[in-house]
């Protein structure tokens, strides 16, 4: 299938429940696509956090029992696609949301993955000009600029904005951005700056660090998160079989917690442990400035 | 059993009690005891001003009328309240009795404790803390960590013997466990006062008396781990420290001196 196909599929209501990947970058127009299947075509559709969920042959280290999901059409969105696997050449109602897929995968799946470019800048000012209609277009520049073109945020925003008849928009809009609603807008929050740091993504963080300041950011908070997910990842990554359960964590934060594994390797792991444990002791002893606790946080970390 | 102090308390009078005290003595040796004893002989107002010492806060006190005994946990001080106390501390008050609590000299700032008349609480006989002990637990165990009446009556509803044994593993098994293994040894206890956990301070406790046994015995043959963990011990006073990453530290440190 193609994505001409599909929408074509949804335009003239022919749509009929198949097994497909939806594969893009960024997750915007595949949920729009799924929305769209869901509300313009009446198929009800069932969120799963796990494919093992309805198929026992899925190759996972704990065991889940089956369900029986009594819907048209299930959806399972995930960051990764990296398991070759007959169950979606077996059932016809499951649609995989994907920003990335291995090798193997990819090849194993070729046949039904449909590739869903980006929307571009273009795009997306389309999008932020047809859905606020009665706001002037310099206006929505400046909001497009402050949301870094970020179409999820954008979206939050604009659909705000068109609950509104549009002669009531831009006095509205006015009235919203001199009372600062729109300041400070970030689309980064703490948790992509520490997933940043776990994945050892110096791109993501450089442009995170950039806008820093509009970002709410609690230096003790970080060192929790920091702390808290650098353990994670040691108890998987170093444990000898480590499960959910024996964790004491969902299904869906171990198997999230597992893709930021291998990273790091095990003596940079210990390391940062080291010092990450350290630093609370430190700035309550008075050994340590409070004031520089984020950037030494930063680069201890990322020197490893 | 009293302590000393009550007698020497039973000896002064209002004029000649001193007006800035520090009491210092182990965690459940009776210091609160001996603050309300004083206070009732002398029929003073007692006020804990430990959550909010300030400069409007001295200033109020010196316009009451009324004799008080004012009471500070000298461990939850800042740098910031111990400067703040030093005005206060250089020219008392005349209706001011100030006194701080502490468990070690080493939190108080020297400048600090040179203005204040220092009162030790002595040793508990053995025998007495004994007489104490009113359950069926491990009364050598209990008695080898619990060097107070306070702790001999908090301690003695935890499972001691449990925690010992659980010490005493990490000591002798932690060089063959690996570093997942090592730090999952903090989920057996209570950083957030969960019930079917162990108690953190105690358990600290129980690991040192526990390095030091099995020093004397030749079972464990690192001075190292000794100094680690009386370190630790020491640590878990600093006020407010996140005790989990303190604890965690100290399994890392451990498990690398013992491979």
């Amino acid at each position: 299938m193609t994505l001409q196909n599909l929408k074509t599929s949804i335009e003239n209501k022919s749509f009929k429940p198949t097994s497909f990947i939806l594969l893009s970058e960024d997750k915007f127009i595949p949920l729009q696509y799924i929305n769209a299947i869901q509300k313009d075509l009446g198929f009800s559709i069932t969120y799963i956090e796990d494919l093992s969920v309805i198929s026992p042959d899925i190759e996972d280290i704990f065991s889940v029992e089956t369900q029986d999901i009594n819907t048209d059409i299930i959806v399972f969105n995930t960051d990764v696609v990296d398991f070759s696997n007959d169950i979606l050449y077996n059932k016809n109602n499951i649609i995989i949301v994907t920003s990335k897929i291995d090798k193997s995968s990819r090849e194993y799946y070729k046949n039904i993955i449909v590739e869903v470019p980006k929307l571009v800048e273009w795009q997306v000012k389309d999008m932020v000009y047809s859905m606020c209609s009665g706001i002037d277009n310099k206006y929505l520049d400046w909001l497009i600029k402050n949301c870094n073109n970020d179409v999820n945020r954008l979206y939050n925003e604009v659909s705000k904005l068109s609950l509104f008849n549009e002669s009531e928009r831009e006095s509205l809009f006015l009235e919203m951005s001199n009372e600062g609603a729109f300041e400070d807008l970030s689309a980064n929050t703490i948790f992509n700056f520490t997933n940043a740091i776990l994945k050892k993504d110096i791109k993501s963080l450089k442009t995170i660090f950039d806008e820093i300041d509009s970002i709410d950011i609690n230096d003790f908070g970080l060192l929790t998160i920091l702390y808290n997910n650098f353990l994670n990842v040691i108890n998987i990554q170093l444990g000898t079989n480590p499960t959910p359960d024996n964790l004491g964590m969902s299904s869906k934060q171990f198997n999230a917690i597992k893709y930021n594994c291998g990273y790091y390797s095990a003596n940079q792991l210990v390391i940062i442990m080291k010092i990450l444990s350290d630093i609370d002791r430190k700035i309550k002893s008075g050994e340590f400035p409070i004031d520089i606790m984020r950037d030494y946080l930063i680069l201890s970390v990322l020197s490893q | 059993m009293r302590s000393a102090l009550f007698d020497k308390v039973d000896r002064l009078t209002l004029d000649r009690l001193p007006r800035t005290l520090l009491l210092l003595g182990d965690y459940g040796c009776g210091k609160h005891t001996l603050v309300k004893y004083i206070s009732e002989r002398f029929n003073l107002e007692v006020e804990n001003i430990t959550e909010n010492i300030s400069s409007e806060l001295i200033d109020n006190i010196s316009q009451r009328t009324s004799p008080s005994l004012y009471v500070i946990e000298g461990m939850k001080l800042t740098l910031r309240d111990e400067n703040i106390l030093l005005k206060f501390l250089e020219e008392p008050l005349k209706n001011a009795f100030i006194v701080i609590l502490s468990e070690s000299k080493q939190s108080i700032l020297p400048t600090v404790l040179n203005r204040c008349q220092v009162w030790n609480f002595e040793s508990y006989d053995r025998v007495y803390l004994n007489s104490l002990i009113n359950t069926s637990c491990n009364r050598e165990l209990l008695l080898s960590i619990a060097n107070t009446p306070g702790k001999i009556l908090e301690y003695q509803q935890y499972p001691i013997e449990d925690m010992f044994n659980l010490a005493n593993k990490i000591f002798l098994n932690i060089h063959k466990a690996n570093f997942a293994n090592t730090l999952s040894l903090s989920r057996h206890l209570a950083f957030k006062n969960e019930k079917d956990k162990y108690n953190v301070s105690l358990f600290i406790d129980i690991l040192l008396e526990c390095c030091r046994k099995l020093i004397i015995v030749g079972k464990l043959a690192n001075y190292g781990v000794y100094k680690l963990t009386s370190k630790l011990n020491n640590n878990k006073l600093i006020f407010n420290i996140d005790k989990k990453a303190l604890f965690e530290h100290y399994l890392i440190e451990l498990k690398e001196i013992c491979g």
